[in-house]
């Protein structure tokens, strides 16, 4: 249940992200030429702005869509949201809320959605992922033994001893090669630590 | 390494699956809005075919029988100088000023030597001499070939030339130092001879004032009010006259009659004053009692030439049903276009309906026109010329005014359009055929010239097209944009404060003025400047911060390699298509 989930997670949170990183992308590419307005925390283009987040979020989405550590992937996509969330808190502390969307204008314009609505969506995609991932580490953490589990493989019928935290993780399995995906074994018990 | 992870991304189907998933949705809502975008699906062909229609710019040079002209346009990335044999209709680019780095002023043509044998232009040349100082080049060309026959360096603050003879010219600088130079009889070589230092106090105030030779030891100048005239053989100078009764727009000099003739205007109008050499007065006419002439009337809309070549002939009129560049300002309540009525022939730069700008020679005896260059330089395939229909509005004081509307193409009844509103002189601009092209109508109110009065009139005359255009069933009047280019923009802002409910937004090319935005509901601004000036990337960047934090998005197209004036082929489409995108947004 808990390794469905947080890759549900992982994998909804890396879509979303790549969602966000190529749409950035396409609106800087729709307005070339234009000169974009400064944005109101850190005084730099919107332009720059969005390469620089657009980056960010295709680097975190590509981990979390095929990266193997799950403790990585929540914990980049739970940063990536908290410095968003304190860069909603920047624009609240320079007065510029109520007119924010306005410096979305140009991501608006590519998708033919006014600029309220994209600040909408980027807002509920980022609570998403800030909630998401806060629950699924707690998740993990609470239910991290730190020790290690064992499976066994279905093509070689060899053991496979992982980290509990690697749970949900799809691997190659190191005797034959086969992908194992990686699951918490009934009645298993808690090794080493 | 990257081998194993490009295996594991492959094999990670979930992961690839969802990549795929994510690309195909956000790249195909993307083609979608393109697709149901309003613009017309070939909006950016069209705007990028109207936009490279080379303008021709500075100004004309005909000889004095009219077989050769010399001009000046745009070429792909700057202005050429080209010489033009009127008869044969060849064409030579005798030189190109690439766009970029080069002030405005600095680039012009000097005219024709006083046999019309010569003809010189300047170019400043790629040497520096101070930082911000380019080397000034005049050249001189053989008048009936156009081939260069001698290159000489000259002073880089050279407004003007003068030719004195065919082997002898003087130029006047912005400090007021004027030069001689003098062609060598043994080696043929052009040396400088003389220089006289500040003429007159001050810089020279505009460098439309004239500067002739009225011999081949003495020239004459204007200076606001006053006509001055500098003898070399006695280094002297002299003022010849100073009106204090009327405004002196500008003067000529008839060296076979050895006459001054100014230009002037008051209250009564415009007449002509001869003088003599001494300035004594010889006669006073009005506008229409020389012996030769051509003026432009717009009349309702419709251009119409006044031309007369005999002394005691009523004057031909033609009617040129569509644009004609304005290059010399108002004689009369009309353009002179004196200056260009060579021979049998009168030159002129226009547009005809269905026609891109050209360079136009009118034959006075026979009545037929013939573009010597037409500013099309490849053939439009998507896009098309839109004519404007014209026509008279009066505005609330009471002064009629001529209007051209270009409408939108296939206007379907019932529907609305949105609608483009300014004043602005009526000469080719690529704006209203690409904003026709976009469903727009492009309404505009023809501009007085800068000395009339009546220029103060921009938000009186505008409102009564305004009036004018709401009538029209198929205008949205909800969505009405303002245009305004340069100091326009500062009346502009004036109709914005006055009556900000009326407008959608505005558009705005190398704003002198920026719109107050604190009474205005939401509006769409799009604005076109040079980047080229330093000091407007700071004023219009601060603006735009300013716009967006009152949440009002401005559009501003900072364009690289250009200042206020724009000056290439390249610098006009990328506009255009910019401002085409604006439109479709809209």
């Amino acid at each position: 249940m808990q390794a469905k989930a947080t890759r549900f997670f992982t994998n909804s949170a890396g879509a979303l992200l790549l969602a966000v990183a190529l749409a950035m992308f396409i609106a800087n590419w729709a307005s070339v030429g234009l000169t974009q307005p400064h944005d109101p925390v850190f005084m730099i283009s919107m332009r720059n702005l969005f390469w620089i987040v657009g980056a960010i979020a295709l680097v975190v989405a590509m981990i979390c869509l095929f990266g193997e550590k799950i403790w990585l992937k929540i914990t980049l996509v739970l940063w990536l949201a908290a410095n968003l969330s304190a860069y909603q808190i920047g624009i609240l502390w320079k007065g510029s809320h109520a007119g924010f969307s306005v410096y979305l204008n140009s991501l608006a314009e590519a998708f033919g959605i006014t600029s309220h609505a994209a600040y909408l969506i980027l807002g509920l995609v980022f609570l998403y992922l800030l909630v998401g991932s806060s629950a699924s580490l707690l998740w993990l953490w609470m239910d991290n033994t730190g020790g290690y589990l064992k499976n066994v493989c279905a093509r070689c019928g060899k053991h496979i001893e992982f980290p509990a935290q690697g749970i949900g993780q799809e691997i190659a399995c190191p005797h034959c090669g086969a992908m194992v995906t990686l699951q918490k074994p009934a009645g298993a018990s808690k090794q080493g630590a | 390494m990257i081998n194993n992870y490009l295996k594991r991304v492959i094999s990670n189907r979930t992961g690839l699956g969802l990549t795929i998933i994510v690309l195909l949705f956000v790249v195909g809502w993307r083609l979608l809005v393109i697709a149901c975008s309003h613009t017309p699906p070939h909006w950016r062909t069209i705007a990028r075919e109207i936009g490279s229609i080379a303008q021709f710019k500075e100004d004309l040079y005909p000889n004095k029988d009219g077989t050769r002209v010399v001009f000046s346009q745009e070429t792909e990335k700057g202005v050429g100088v080209f010489f033009c044999d009127a008869d044969g209709g060849k064409i030579k680019l005798l030189c190109e000023q690439r766009e970029g780095g080069y002030s405005w002023q600095r680039f012009g043509m000097l005219g024709w030597s006083p046999d019309y044998k010569l003809f010189a232009y300047a170019v400043p040349l790629d040497r520096w001499l101070n930082p911000g100082q380019r080397e000034e080049q005049i050249v001189i060309c053989d008048g009936l070939s156009g081939k260069t026959v001698a290159k000489v360096s000259v002073d880089p603050d050279l407004t003007k030339v003068a030719w004195l003879s065919p082997q002898s010219f003087a130029y006047i600088t912005y400090n007021q130092d004027v030069m001689v130079w003098k062609q060598r009889k043994r080696s043929g070589e052009w040396a400088q001879s003389r220089t006289y230092t500040n003429i007159t106090s001050g810089r020279l105030e505009a460098i439309e004032n004239p500067f002739v030779a009225t011999s081949e030891n003495s020239v004459a100048w204007q200076k606001g009010n006053e006509i001055w005239a500098l003898d070399f053989s006695t280094s002297t100078r002299k003022k010849i006259r100073e009106s204090d009764t009327n405004n002196l727009e500008r003067f000529i000099y008839s060296r076979e009659s050895e006459e001054y003739r100014l230009i002037c205007s008051d209250d009564t109008g415009w007449f002509f004053i001869d003088l003599d050499q001494q300035g004594s007065v010889l006669d006073v006419t009005r506008a229409d009692d020389r012996k030769r002439y051509a003026y432009l009337r717009d009349e309702a809309g419709v251009n119409t030439f006044y031309i007369k070549v005999k002394a005691d002939s009523e004057p031909t009129r033609v009617f040129w049903q569509g644009a004609v560049e304005d290059r010399v300002g108002p004689v009369g309540d009309y353009l002179s276009t004196d200056k260009y009525l060579h021979g049998n022939y009168l030159f002129f730069t226009g547009d005809l309906p269905n026609q891109p700008v050209g360079l136009w020679r009118y034959n006075i005896q026979d009545g037929m026109s013939r573009c010597l260059a037409s500013g099309l330089k490849h053939p439009l395939v998507r896009a098309s010329i839109v004519v404007p229909r014209g026509g008279a509005v009066t505005n609330a004081l009471g002064k009629q005014m001529s209007y051209h509307v270009w409408e939108p193409v296939n206007v379907q009844a019932g529907e609305k359009y949105p609608l483009i509103i300014t004043q602005t002189p009526y000469v080719w601009l690529a704006y209203p055929h690409v904003a026709a092209q976009e469903g727009y109508y492009f309404a505009m109110v023809s501009r007085p010239y800068w000395s009339d009065k009546t220029i103060y009139n921009w938000s009186a005359d505008v409102m009564a097209l305004y009036s004018m255009m709401a009538k029209n069933p198929n205008v949205d009047t909800n969505r009405v944009f303002l245009f305004g280019s340069s100091w326009d923009t500062d009346f502009l802002s004036q109709l914005v404060s006055e009556k900000p409910d009326l407008w959608k937004g505005a558009i705005l090319i190398n704003p002198s003025t920026l719109l107050d935005l604190s009474s205005w509901h939401n509006p769409r601004i799009f604005i076109v400047a040079g980047k080229d000036q330093a000091s407007e990337i700071d004023r219009l960047t601060k603006y735009q911060d300013m716009a967006a934090g009152l949440g009002i998005p401005v559009k501003l197209f900072l364009q690289k390699g250009t200042e206020h004036i724009p000056r290439s082929v390249a610098t006009e489409r990328e506009r255009t298509v910019q401002f085409a995108r604006f439109l479709g947004e809209n």
